[in-house]
């Protein structure tokens, strides 16, 4: 049967020839604009990058669903027609060869064109793997639904019709249980991406059964039906698998964090108290109240910064008995957000990024730059019943199981402030362009690669930090956020995946809020770049609780 | 003897249409049986049961021994099929239709191949979907004969093609046929003459139901036109025989179509049927004309 497949593969690859040229041309592109579009693009120029990115990235998932259909659909099991069905060729030899063909030529060969990618772009060979990996991880996804609607079809006039007719039904049917998802049971997972791997393993499994059902039986309605059944647990599950309420997947971190002593974990002192649609015990929408108040955590410590990422709730009378639980609302569980809160001071990274650098004075341009996002919004929703019972009581406690990450700054990477200088870290890959001086202070151009997420997002709370150090004057400087530009290509279709950016980071001497740092030439001539990056210490889970009174009064 | 291909009972519905119903019939080994009924007839379901293209509703379907639903491999490499309604890989050309195929049947004879395709001036490089329809049904014909199947299953070859090429396409079959190793032929039709000159077994069906199978010699021995002319106005008698078939009278002329015909005995029953019969003329029949009789017979009766 080897011998079969191989046979049978190889005449795909020949019959296929034009359009896997154009495949690999479109990886080819793909590749060449992650690698050298930046640059090309400028920085900050009308959202070409984003453009040109995106442009590449939906022709390459285009391609791949042609392609998967037109390699199942050219030796299609459906109807009764094709000239294979009656040549001695097992049904099971020629499931085989596609789904091999497509393995091949859909999942590998792109993956593999971008662990060469990243390979030469200075990344190490296990970031370079992380980096294939997310793409592999979207090529697959994208190929299993094609196969699915490839297998059920014998046209790709019919393959669209199908898909589209799945895609709308996906689509309302997940509107729908998103309305009734509290009252789903729920499936909770541990682990990083636990909703999006049970997701994919799902539908993976589902594409290979799908399609083998339709080669094997060749019964068109039954292959629909599990075609149905597929799409509907696997998106059933991205419904009702979740992480862990409250959490934000891409916060987790399976270490635990013992906190020093003086660690202190709070809720605000206001809380609002507002009308709100709210999904009822019945499963239907009704009006009710929404509590929302705010969360921080602050920590003794000068080196370890906490921030709240999740919290679990209910709601006490003054007799400690929980009128009802609150159910932190659905858009919550999927991202909460930041909010300012100017009476509280956090200079946590401030102090952790001045231990990992070791100077005597950090100046920092805009106080929001890292204190803004120390606390996060929480919301609870309420039906009106259960509402008013808490009115007539005269209020209740609003206790909360925050849990709290804590990461720690240290120095990545330290290179001198010269064009051509550059690093290589395992997971990311940095070379200084263009080094200008501005009546202001100094514009630094960097290349870089990078897998970490987070490394995109030069704004974000715990994500990857740019200073100017001089060693020798115990001094450093952080960029100016107004007006820093980036330049982003990422190889997959979400923003914080793995690519490469011109980024373009102006350190203006004149804007520091908390003293101003001249950038002499002889303090230019002895600084550097350095790159702060957080390493994850681990999680812990603390209690903590507030008065409220109807009306949103905390006290 | 041996059967090529047995059906018992073999009934195939989609939906509440019938389109074969307990059909029994044997192909004998070594035969060229043309299975022949008009269009609709249940001759394509037949065959796509036969291949196991479409699963039997009831009854069972035997190919060279082997249950039709178990139909495999080691079965396919000893069937050849072309079908009209078989879509070829119309992005190879000939050349490497063969190549895809010939690697699936050991007994793949590259030289007769090769033969076959000069003899059916096929060009070799041309992409099928750049073909003729006669050509690609010429292309379907070489990689179907080139291993030299035990059984050939041909669902209307004929259909849609010119004179020439259907004169090049039975020449291919009739080379084969003719060779030294024996083999079956299975060959559907809706028009009686496509298939005259190669079959000596027909199998009539007639909307899902076979009406008969036997050897073409039989069949063209028992069925004879009978011409009676008789004295004064003619009129057909009542009670004829139920093997006589479609009588009619004008004139003096009684004309009927005789499907159990006995040399030794059609004088007698005439006389005995008409009395007034002054002369009995018996003409041998064409598969052509009986296969007309019967399908007007079979629609009279419906």
């Amino acid at each position: 049967m080897l011998s079969t497949i191989r046979h049978l593969m190889w005449h795909d690859a020949r019959s296929l020839r034009v359009t896997l040229a154009v495949w690999a041309g479109i990886l080819a592109l793909q590749m060449g604009v992650v690698a050298v579009g930046p640059m090309f693009v400028g920085s900050g120029s009308d959202r070409a990058d984003v453009n040109l990115g995106q442009g590449v990235i939906v022709m390459r998932l285009a391609m791949t669903v042609i392609l998967t259909a037109l390699l199942i659909q050219r030796d299609t099991a459906v109807g009764t027609t094709a000239f294979w069905l009656t040549r001695p060729i097992r049904p099971l030899a020629m499931w085989a060869a596609k789904l091999t063909s497509i393995a091949g030529w859909c999942l590998l060969l792109p993956a593999a064109l971008a662990w060469v990618l990243f390979i030469g772009l200075g990344l190490s060979a296990g970031s370079a793997w992380e980096a294939a990996r997310q793409l592999l991880i979207e090529q697959t996804v994208c190929a299993a639904y094609a196969v699915v609607a490839a297998s059920a079809t014998a046209t790709l006039a019919h393959f669209v019709v199908a898909s589209l007719a799945a895609f709308t039904a996906v689509w309302l049917g997940t509107l729908t249980a998103r309305a009734w998802q509290d009252s789903l049971p729920s499936i909770t997972l541990p682990g990083v991406n636990a909703i999006l791997n049970a997701w994919m393993l799902v539908l993976v499994a589902g594409a290979l059964v799908v399609s083998a059902h339709q080669y094997i039986t060749r019964r068109r309605f039954r292959t629909w039906v599990l075609a149905g059944v597929c799409l509907v647990v696997a998106h059933g599950t991205l419904v009702v698998v979740r992480n862990t309420p409250g959490l934000d997947p891409a916060m987790w971190s399976s270490r635990t964090y013992t906190p020093p002593a003086g660690v202190e974990v709070r809720l605000g002192d206001t809380v609002t108290d507002e009308p709100a649609d709210v999904t009822g015990s019945s499963g239907l929408v009704v009006t009710g109240r929404a509590l929302s108040t705010t969360v921080w955590a602050m920590s003794p410590s000068d080196t370890d910064v906490l921030e709240p990422v999740g919290v679990r709730s209910s709601m006490a009378t003054t007799t400690a008995e929980p009128v009802t639980t609150i159910r932190w609302s659905e858009s919550l569980r999927r991202g909460l957000w930041w909010t300012n809160a100017p009476s509280v001071v956090d200079d946590q990274p401030i102090r952790s990024i001045r231990q990992a650098l070791a100077v005597d004075r950090l100046a920092v341009p805009s106080a929001s730059l890292l204190a803004t996002p120390l606390y996060r919004a929480y919301l609870a929703e309420w039906p009106v019943e259960a509402y008013k019972a808490f009115a007539a009581k005269g209020g209740g406690i609003l206790r909360a199981e925050v849990v709290v990450k804590a990461y720690r700054y240290h120095v990545g990477a330290a290179v001198p402030l010269r064009a051509g200088a550059s690093y290589a870290l395992p997971d990311r890959w940095l070379r200084v362009t263009l080094v200008e001086r501005t009546p202001r202070g100094i514009v630094v151009t960097i290349r870089t690669a990078f897998v970490s997420p987070f490394d995109a997002n030069v704004a974000r709370r715990g994500g990857v930090q740019y200073l100017l150090r001089n060693r020798a004057r115990r001094e450093a400087l952080f960029f100016t956020d107004q007006h820093t530009s980036n330049t982003f290509l990422t190889l997959g279709t979400t923003s914080f995946g793995p690519g490469t950016g011109l980024r373009r980071f102006e350190f203006d001497s004149q804007r520091p809020s908390n003293g101003t740092i001249a950038l002499t030439n002889a303090w230019v001539d002895g600084a550097e770049l350095v790159v702060l990056i957080p390493v994850d210490l681990g999680m812990f889970t603390r209690s903590a609780e507030v008065w409220v009174q109807p009306n949103g009064v905390a006290k | 003897m041996q059967y090529a291909i047995e059906t018992r009972n073999l009934s195939r519905r989609f939906g509440r249409t019938e389109a074969v119903v307990d059909l029994t019939m044997t192909v004998p080994a070594g035969s060229v049986f043309a299975l022949v009924g008009p269009n609709g007839a249940g001759k394509t379901t037949t065959i796509k049961t036969l291949m196991n293209l479409l699963r039997p509703s009831a009854g069972e379907a035997r190919v060279l021994g082997t249950d039709s639903r178990a139909l495999g491999p080691a079965t396919l490499q000893r069937i050849g099929y072309v079908s009209e309604n078989q879509v070829l890989p119309e992005w190879m050309s000939v050349t490497d239709l063969m190549a895809y195929c010939r690697p699936l049947y050991p007994t793949w004879d590259a030289a007769f191949a090769d033969t076959l395709l000069t003899q059916l001036d096929l060009p070799r490089t041309r992409p099928l979907k750049h073909c003729s329809r006669g050509m690609k049904m010429k292309a379907a014909l070489v990689v179907s004969l080139a291993y030299r199947p035990e059984l050939l299953v041909m669902d209307e070859p004929f259909a849609g093609l010119d004179a020439l090429v259907r004169e090049e396409f039975s020449q291919g079959i009739l080379e084969v046929a003719g060779g030294e190793r024996p083999w079956t032929v299975f060959i559907s039709s809706h028009d009686i003459d496509e298939v005259e000159r190669l079959a000596d077994w027909i199998g009539i069906i007639n909307r899902g139901r076979l009406e008969l199978a036997e050897p073409v010699s039989t069949m063209l021995a028992r069925f004879r036109q009978i011409e009676v002319v008789v004295d004064g106005e003619a009129q057909v008698a009542e009670g004829q025989p139920a093997t006589w078939l479609r009588p009619e009278a004008a004139g003096h002329t009684i004309r009927f179509v005789d499907s159990a015909f006995s040399d030794s005995d059609i004088g007698a029953a005439v006389r005995g049927r008409y009395p007034s019969a002054r002369d009995v003329a018996v003409t041998p029949m064409s598969l052509r004309q009986i296969f007309i009789t019967l399908a007007r017979v079979y629609r009279l009766s419906e």
